[in-house]
């Protein structure tokens, strides 16, 4: 607008011309009105009106054209530089955009990259825990009747269970999904259990109820590692004197965890951020977590969308905070049922019979099976890599596997098993002393045990 | 993680003993033999799924080397539970037969098979 102005042409130069035209007409009318009475020099001056208002009319209309003229010049030329400015700035933005989409594009590429070393790194890490895990329970099945190495093996286990929790926490953060994986359902306790086993405070966390249902495997390991670091965050959040309670519920779209803890609560501006992060809503990568990173509820909010849980946290009724986490119906399913009651190797005929038969091949309680199809939960156990050869002892691997809890039955009674089992370690035993629970003279025995499978 | 035999399990095991190594009794060895003692009191509910499961086992008479074959638990850490339950009442010790061993020959032959493996 503003370059239109200085081009328009005074409202006096329009209007004159129109007023002198106007003018002219009025004199040729009246000249024949007053003709006759007015004086000579009035009929002069009427006609040299008429005469001059037209070629002023005529002067003034030319001289606005010429200044139309050159204002038209001048917007065309104003136009013209507009229009250069106009490609240039839009060529300047065209660069622009395309510089930053390859730098944004070098950026995503960037970040990939980082996150793929972040989670290979740390899938190594977590493997690393996972070797040292398994070493230390290879090592009380070496010793397995010695709870200081017991004791020493649970020290070990916690603390690399702690380590493989925190890389598969920058794994998740990344996007992707654990590294490690169940092929089993896993009954609700068992997977707070497992969660409670990857904290430092494990043993402040009470779980209590069980509706018998199982999560399936393939959900089994992201649940607990959200479970994992809610009662992480509780434990953190709390007195250490306190406990934190864990309570499963059934409901009717699957199943509930809640877990409460006795701390001191949230501000609501901190809570309502929180929520949204710990369920899913807002995304927390790994660039975006802060130079005091807060990994635990950025986990549990990926590994929320993943499975489509739904956690909320919560004021809690013991005045501390409330987590609750909604695991779907479709993750759920009815939990084996309790282990197989085993047969006992001996029955109520403890007292009676004391005729005993050599302790043969028949009569020798399978300490150990083959693993079973589906047993109770269990923890690692050795098995040997010599099962397939045959010795004395083995005749009873030979028979179905199915038939497992049934073989310790067979014809035996306590006195039998009592007097083997007593047999064996007193025969296998270097130090005579019976006496001594410490001694290591049992772990031959477990040996025994653990690879007379 | 599956490789000889060795099977890792979600639930470790110092969550079931709470920690604890040591069995709060002594007297307890492979060998010793344990029976449910069946008075229908019930286990209370914060009892781990382990425990029901070894007192189930247990209704007969088992050694403790045998039970923790069953569950798959090295015998240090079933001797923890089982000692626990033992204290609770829920479990008995029977004595062991000492005394009364087997032949040489039987003890020969499972020595030789022992070896042979």
């Amino acid at each position: 607008m503003s370059t239109t102005t200085p081009a328009r042409p005074p409202a006096t130069g329009r209007v004159l011309p129109w007023l002198c035209v106007a003018g002219m007409v009025l004199c040729v009318a009246a000249l024949p009105l007053v003709g006759a009475s007015a004086p000579p020099w009035g009929v002069g001056v009427l006609g040299v009106a008429a005469v001059v208002l037209p070629v002023t009319a005529a002067v003034l209309l030319s001289r606005a054209s010429r200044r139309d003229a050159a204002a038209f010049r001048a917007l065309s030329v104003e136009r013209d530089g507009l229009a250069a400015g106009l490609h240039e700035t839009t060529q300047a933005l065209r660069e622009t955009t395309a510089a930053l989409t390859a730098e944004q594009e070098a950026r995503a590429d960037q970040r990939a990259a980082v996150e793929t070393a972040v989670v290979a790194l740390s899938r190594k890490v977590q493997a690393s825990a996972h070797r040292i895990q398994e070493e230390a329970a290879r090592m009380v099945q070496r010793h397995a009747a010695d709870p200081d190495v017991l004791q020493t093996s649970m020290r070990i286990d916690h603390a690399a269970a702690q380590h493989a929790r925190q890389a598969q926490s920058l794994v998740a953060l990344c996007g992707r999904r654990p590294g490690q994986t169940w092929e089993d359902a896993l009954p609700l306790p068992d997977v707070v259990k497992a969660a409670a086993g990857r904290i430092t405070a494990f043993q402040r966390v009470e779980v209590s109820g069980d509706p018998g249902l199982a999560v399936v495997g393939r959900a089994a390991e992201p649940l607990v590692h959200v479970v994992a670091e809610l009662l992480a965050n509780a434990t953190q959040c709390s007195p250490p004197n306190t406990q934190v309670l864990v309570v499963i519920r059934q409901v009717q779209r699957g199943a509930v965890i809640e877990i409460d803890d006795c701390g001191v609560g949230m501000d609501p501006r901190e809570l309502g951020r929180v929520r949204a992060i710990a369920a899913g809503e807002r995304s927390v990568g790994i660039a975006e977590l802060g130079e005091v990173p807060q990994t635990g509820l950025a986990v549990v909010g990926t590994y929320a969308r993943f499975l489509d849980l739904r956690v909320d946290l919560t004021e809690s009724v013991y005045g501390g905070m409330r987590a609750v986490v909604m695991v779907p119906g479709d993750l759920t399913e009815v939990a084996a049922t309790a282990p197989t009651v085993l047969a006992p190797s001996v029955d109520d005929a403890w007292a009676a019979t004391p005729a005993r038969e050599p302790a043969s091949t028949g009569a020798v309680p399978p300490v150990a099976a083959d693993r079973p199809p589906a047993g109770p939960p269990v923890l690692p156990q050795r098995r040997s890599r010599r099962g397939a050869a045959d010795g004395p002892l083995t005749v009873g691997r030979g028979q179905p596997q199915t038939n497992r809890p049934e073989r310790p039955t067979h014809d035996q009674t306590a006195e039998e098993a009592g007097a083997w089992i007593g047999a064996f370690f007193a025969a296998t035993a270097d130090a005579p002393s019976q006496d001594d629970p410490d001694t290591h003279e049992p772990s031959v025995a477990t040996d025994g045990t653990s690879e007379d499978r | 993680m599956h490789s000889d035999g060795y099977r890792d399990h979600p639930v470790r095991s110092y969550v079931l003993t709470g920690g604890r190594a040591h069995p709060t009794r002594n007297t307890l060895r492979p060998e010793t033999l344990l029976r449910a003692v069946d008075d229908g009191r019930e286990l209370p509910g914060t009892a781990g799924r382990h425990e029901r499961a070894l007192l189930q086992t247990c209704r007969g008479t088992l050694a403790l080397a045998e039970l923790a074959a069953y569950l798959h638990l090295p015998v240090s850490l079933v001797a923890v539970l089982v000692s626990d339950l033992v204290d609770g009442g829920y479990l008995a010790v029977l004595s062991t037969p000492v005394h009364d061993l087997p032949d040489t020959d039987l003890l020969e032959e499972v020595l030789d098979g022992l070896r042979g493996l």
